[in-house]
């Protein structure tokens, strides 16, 4: 995923494609590392039990992966994350703090939507 | 190996061999009579099961038939796929996933003729994926339960598989669908309560037939076989204990006898000829008891005529023996009465001094003579045989018997004593020296000598001597029997000995009871005519 092509066509893709919804490309940049450890994890993306969107996310990364990466899904708990790879949901404004150790890579945006009343003129 | 070894492994042999081999042949039936049972109900549920299997199979096909007929009239999939409308394509990919739970099947995809993944049921995201390989494995098993492995989110997935196919212009679209083979499968296959059916694919392979493996928990079978293998080794020890019991009974009952007849022959020799071979038993041991008893008396009776012709081939020596002795003792007698004339023609005025002097050398050799003529006359030749009055002979010993220090003597005769045919000095001289060594036997202890006569039969007695002195072991009862050997201070040790060559020379029995601390008892049996 370090080439910023693929990663946008992987982006655009999945906001269309696999989630159900109103979502976009997310255009904000990577950071952090990938931890030294990972190579070592079971491989599995890992994914908030109760986030459809991102067991969709999750479920299309293991099927894009290559052959000889047998990548697969697992619903973890809150917070029981030990997977090499985690599809998390994030408020915006958190994206760009990244966690000590880990590499974040935005895939899709949502836009919120609202219901609210229309004032009368 | 002993008789009674022998008995023991007879009897194991005998009785445990048929057992074990019982024991083996009804388990080894057993067996082969529930593998047939069991081969019989694999068989079956093997039957059974492909059955099901196949109609499973024929239910997922009409499935994927009517996915397909519903395909080929669906227009927003003929828009998606042919029209390639990228507003239509949501609904390509989630299409997989709504048939599939319309369905009921666990699995379901929809490839193009490229073999690319157009929407998956199973695996929504999986679509644009190549994966001809999987249809053309399945395709190769058509016509059978097949088996195949395909991916899941979550890992591998075992369904049973089948194929179906629609035509869209000039485009070939292929349905693959299955159900998943799990434990509720399986559950609804059909079921034994002793057999598991399972089906199972090798971990390299991607498709292949649905074959049911059929296995036995074998338990039943087990149980059976560790019961009969408990009742079999229970029977097995019953039957060794009492085996051994009968066999140490059996062992003992017949080798007994055969010990105590080894031992009274092994004491049997020509000085020893007095042993005792009665037996009340009428079978085969008995016989033989009887049969050494017969030998023994022709035995005495042969040892009685050797030591006659012994006696009278020793005669000669003991003529030698006496004369030399004789002429010993008269030696110096002749040669102080040659001294005495030599002085009463010399001197006469000195002969009784010289007698008085040498009258000492006079005394000693007429008290060598004296014993020497004691001692030949304890081996004087045997007499005539006439009718003999034990009882008559055992009074006037006892008449002139003084009772010792410490002992008493108590006679109990019968008084129909038959007389019985023998010498009446050799009688005497038998009835005095065992009645010496019984009241020198008791004095030690105290303890009183008795002597008892019977009558057996018509012209045969028994006469018993028996004290209650120290006793003696078989060591020193087999020295006792032996001339010359004694322990007392002044016995000449020919008593016994005397005792048996006098019992045998009358062709009487002779039997001595002693054991240390236990006495001695002398039983003499005159023959019975």
């Amino acid at each position: 995923m370090a080439d910023s092509s693929a990663l946008d066509s992987i982006r655009a893709e999945l906001a269309r494609d696999v989630v159900r919804g109103d979502a976009r490309p997310s255009a904000n940049a990577a950071c952090g590392a990938i931890p030294p450890d990972a190579a070592e994890r079971a491989h599995r993306v890992a994914y908030p039990a109760a986030d459809e969107t991102a067991r969709s996310i999750a479920a299309r990364l293991v099927a894009i992966a290559p052959p000889h990466v047998p990548l697969r899904v697992a619903a973890v708990a809150a917070g029981g994350d030990t997977s090499a790879l985690a599809i998390v949901a994030r408020p915006l404004e958190r994206t760009e703090r990244c966690a000590a150790g880990r590499l974040t890579i935005p895939l899709i945006e949502t836009r919120a939507r609202a219901i609210v009343p229309v004032e009368a003129p | 190996m002993t008789f009674r070894t022998r008995i023991l492994a007879g009897m194991a042999l005998v009785s445990l061999l048929p057992i074990a081999v019982l024991g083996a042949v009804v388990r080894g039936e057993m067996d082969r009579r529930m593998t047939e049972r069991e081969r019989a109900r694999t068989a079956a549920l093997e039957a059974l099961t492909r059955d099901a299997l196949s109609r499973e199979s024929g239910a997922v096909a009409e499935r994927l038939r009517a996915l397909a007929t519903s395909l080929a009239q669906d227009d927003r999939f003929r828009l998606a796929t042919l029209g390639r409308s990228a507003r239509e394509r949501p609904y390509l990919l989630d299409w997989g996933e709504h048939a599939a739970r319309l369905t009921g099947l666990t699995m379901l995809q929809l490839q193009d003729e490229e073999g690319r993944i157009l929407s998956s049921g199973h695996f929504r995201d999986e679509f644009d994926r190549l994966d001809p390989e999987l249809v053309a494995l399945v395709r190769h098993e058509a016509g059978s339960a097949t088996l195949a492995r395909v991916r899941t989110p979550e890992g591998p997935m075992l369904a049973l598989a089948r194929l179906d196919s629609l035509r869209l212009g000039a485009r070939r679209f292929t349905l693959l669908g299955g159900v998943r083979v799990d434990s509720a499968f399986l559950a609804r296959l059909p079921a034994d309560s002793t057999l598991s059916v399972s089906l199972a694919l090798a971990d390299s392979a991607r498709v292949g037939p649905a074959t049911p493996a059929i296995a036995s928990s074998a338990s039943e079978l087990e149980a059976l076989r560790a019961s009969v293998d408990r009742w079999f080794v229970a029977a097995l020890s019953i039957t060794a204990v009492a085996v051994l019991v009968v066999s140490l009974w059996l062992a003992a009952r017949v080798s007994g006898p055969l010990v105590a007849l080894a031992g009274a022959s092994a004491r049997v020799d020509l000085d020893r000829l007095d042993g005792d071979f009665a037996a009340d038993r009428d079978d085969e041991i008995g016989e033989l008891t009887r049969l050494l008893g017969r030998m023994v008396r022709r035995l005495r009776a042969s040892a009685t005529r050797l030591r006659e012709a012994e006696r009278r081939a020793a005669v000669g020596d003991v003529a030698r023996q006496v004369n030399h002795d004789l002429r010993n003792g008269l030696a110096p007698i002749r040669h102080v009465l040659r001294h005495l004339r030599e002085v009463e023609r010399d001197a006469p005025e000195r002969l009784p001094a010289t007698f008085t002097e040498r009258r000492p050398t006079l005394d000693a050799s007429v008290d060598y003579l004296d014993e020497l003529a004691r001692r030949y006359a304890s081996v004087s030749a045997r007499g005539e045989a006439r009718p003999c009055d034990v009882n008559e002979i055992v009074r006037a010993l006892a008449a002139g018997t003084n009772a010792r220090d410490g002992a008493a003597l108590e006679l109990y005769l019968a008084p129909d004593l038959p007389r019985v045919p023998a010498d009446p000095l050799a009688v005497r001289r038998i009835v005095e020296n065992l009645v010496a060594n019984a009241l020198d036997a008791a004095r030690e202890c105290d303890g009183t000598v008795r002597v008892r006569s019977e009558r057996v039969a018509e012209h045969a007695i028994r006469l018993v001597v028996s004290d209650e002195g120290p006793g003696m072991s078989e060591e020193e009862l087999t020295r006792a029997l032996q001339d010359f050997y004694t322990t007392k201070p002044h016995g000449t040790g020919l008593g016994l000995s005397i005792v048996r060559r006098l019992t045998t020379d009358l062709g009487w029995t002779l039997r001595i009871d002693t054991a240390p601390g236990a006495g001695t008892c002398v039983t003499l049996d005159s023959p019975a005519p």
